[in-house]
């Protein structure tokens, strides 16, 4: 009887064992089912990012693509490499030479479907009057939320609008038809008169109609310093802030014409080291600017106008810069250019005599570019033409001059 | 004699040397692809360009409007060049990269290998459009009109040969 108790016992205990192990087996079935709908979602989403990747890989050089979620972040490097010969010389220089134009890293990343964020940064080598170096300049950094077509606020440091060259090429030489930027868009250390870099907040947008497309730009910016050389990017000499305003226009059914009309108000502060400049200068400048991309022929050509109103001399100065530049491409290799380029100064304007850009100049400029690579360019060219020059005694005499400059020049 | 010899021997060289000539294409049709949610449903050809040419980066609806288009080794891709960029290749790569450069455009247009996969893309994001031929529409999309016209309609805009530039000033 115990025996058999004992075994009805055993057979209940192995029985409930049973239950409790189908139990388990359930619940690790289920278990293992949603383990392996999770490993389901994440080989889709893995596969999905592979066929995001997929989709965009194709562009020009490396087309290092990065793609996160909503972040697309994009690298892109520039560089361009050459030799020049001019005469006369750079002082303390000789006649040829071969140099290093710099390196250009450039870096933007979109956010969802507003926010953006740009960063250009270069290395670069300055010519000094006795010996050269390598310096590290940050010449854009700006986050932009872009609401829709018709507006984007943009906050940070950028290339300013008032020079239609400065807004299309940057520091990207790969992207210029030609080796030399115009007088209008030389950097502020590089004998330009024309502020390029401003820091601020700028509001720009485009409005589409059936004629064509209307496009305005806002900038509210730090404005120059004393000096012409200054770029004010980290602070501000005064109170008065600068104001670039400017609208363009691109007629429907043409190939892209844009025609662009800028004003620039400023208000730039003494200079306290020099008694010529004990009061701030009021500047206007105001530019014209036409580019045309056919597809065999391009045209760019800028002109700007500007108006010192000098309190400490109580003098106004009228100045004037611009050039015109064709390209026509024989194919997609091949593209002669010409550019006639003017700067034409009223002497005696204590903002930029001191650093001699109160003197004239105009040059003609002719050459080839050669895209032997889909992302890597030579181009020769020839400049000739006449400035004046200011000796020791400060008296100013025209000096023609001459120059031949090969450049390679490329995009990764 | 030997002056007629030289003659065979010449033209037989030119013959040679003529490259045969590549068998023309027939002429292709394409079709802009859009979210079925996307409430445009028409457009000119001008307006086209304009979102293809990322000028215009949001439909009116506030959506934005991302690009896919066809790889650039296909036919769709060179009669959309003829047809819409209206430049070549190589120039529209570095038209691309001046834009991205310039900070007018946040991205540059993807590239889809297929059909399929261009109708994935627009399936998944209601701001996409893709371009793809017409006869390759795949299910579950809008099928944009151009200039009043649809796809097989007499005087649709979206129609050319592949490998016939047009070259215009």
């Amino acid at each position: 009887m115990a025996g058999r108790t004992l075994l009805l016992l055993l057979a209940v205990a192995a029985f409930a064992a049973a239950e409790d192990d189908g139990a388990r087996m359930d619940a690790l079935e289920k278990e293992n089912a949603e383990l392996r709908q999770r490993v389901d979602n994440l080989e889709g989403a893995q596969q999905q990012t592979s066929k995001d990747v997929e989709a965009a890989i194709e562009g020009l050089g490396l087309n290092l693509v990065v793609k996160r979620g909503n972040v697309w972040g994009i690298f892109q490097l520039f560089g361009d490499t050459g030799l020049n010969y001019a005469s006369p010389s750079l002082p303390n220089r000789g006649e040829a030479f071969f140099f290093d134009g710099g390196i250009d890293l450039f870096f933007t990343a979109r956010v969802g479907d507003h926010f953006q964020v740009l960063s250009e940064t270069v290395f670069l080598s300055t010519v000094g009057t006795t010996t050269d170096a390598s310096k590290f300049d940050q010449e854009r950094l700006w986050g932009a939320w872009k609401f829709s077509d018709l507006l984007q606020l943009k906050l940070g440091l950028e290339h300013g609008p008032i020079s239609r060259w400065n807004n299309l090429y940057h520091h990207g030489k790969w992207l210029e038809l030609t080796i030399t930027r115009p007088f209008i868009a030389r950097f502020e250390g590089d004998g330009g008169i024309i502020p390029m870099h401003e820091a601020g907040v700028e509001a720009r947008g485009a409005v589409p109609f059936a004629k064509g497309r209307l496009t305005y730009v806002f900038f509210l910016s730090n404005g120059r310093g004393p000096q012409v050389t200054d770029v004010e990017e980290f602070s501000d000499h005064n109170d008065q802030k600068a104001i670039t305003a400017g609208l363009g226009f691109e007629p429907m059914g043409t190939h892209p014409l844009w025609i662009g009309l800028f004003v620039r108000w400023d208000e730039i502060p003494p200079n306290e080291v020099d008694p010529a400049r004990i009061h701030s200068i009021g500047q206007v400048i105001t530019s014209i600017q036409v580019d045309y991309r056919g597809e065999r022929i391009q045209i760019l050509s800028e002109f700007a106008f500007i108006t010192d109103d000098d309190r400490t001399s109580d003098q106004d100065y009228d100045h004037y810069t611009g050039y015109f530049q064709i390209g026509y491409s024989l194919n997609d290799e091949w593209t002669p250019y010409f550019r006639f380029d003017i700067r034409d100064m009223d002497a005696g304007d204590a903002y930029y005599s001191p650093v001699n850009r109160d003197l004239d100049v105009w040059e003609i400029v002719t050459g080839v570019r050669f895209d032997f690579l889909e992302n890597a360019a030579i181009k020769i060219e020839i400049g000739f033409g006449e400035r004046e020059q200011r000796d020791a005694a400060l008296v100013v005499s025209d000096k023609g001059y001459i120059r031949v400059g090969f450049q390679l020049s490329f995009v990764f | 004699m030997a002056y007629r010899a030289l003659l065979l021997l010449c033209c037989t060289a030119l013959a040679a040397a003529r490259p045969e000539e590549a068998p023309k294409k027939e002429p292709l049709e394409l079709a802009v692809i859009v979210h079925p949610k996307n409430p445009v449903t028409k457009v000119t050809l001008a307006e086209l360009r304009a979102y293809l040419k990322v000028e215009r980066e949001y439909w009116p609806d506030k959506k934005r409007c991302d690009v896919y288009l066809p790889q650039s080794n296909t036919d769709e891709y060179d009669v959309l060049l003829q047809k819409v960029y209206r430049m070549s290749h190589k120039k529209l790569q570095k038209y691309w990269v001046r834009r991205l450069f310039s900070g007018e455009i946040s991205a540059k247009p993807s590239y889809v290998p297929s059909a399929k996969a261009a109708g994935e893309q627009v399936a998944r994001g209601e701001g996409a459009i893709s371009v793809v031929a017409a006869k390759d529409v795949p299910k579950g999309v809008s099928v944009l009109m151009i200039d009043g016209k649809k796809p097989g309609e007499a005087g649709y805009p979206l129609v050319g040969t592949p490998g016939e530039a047009e070259q215009e000033p």
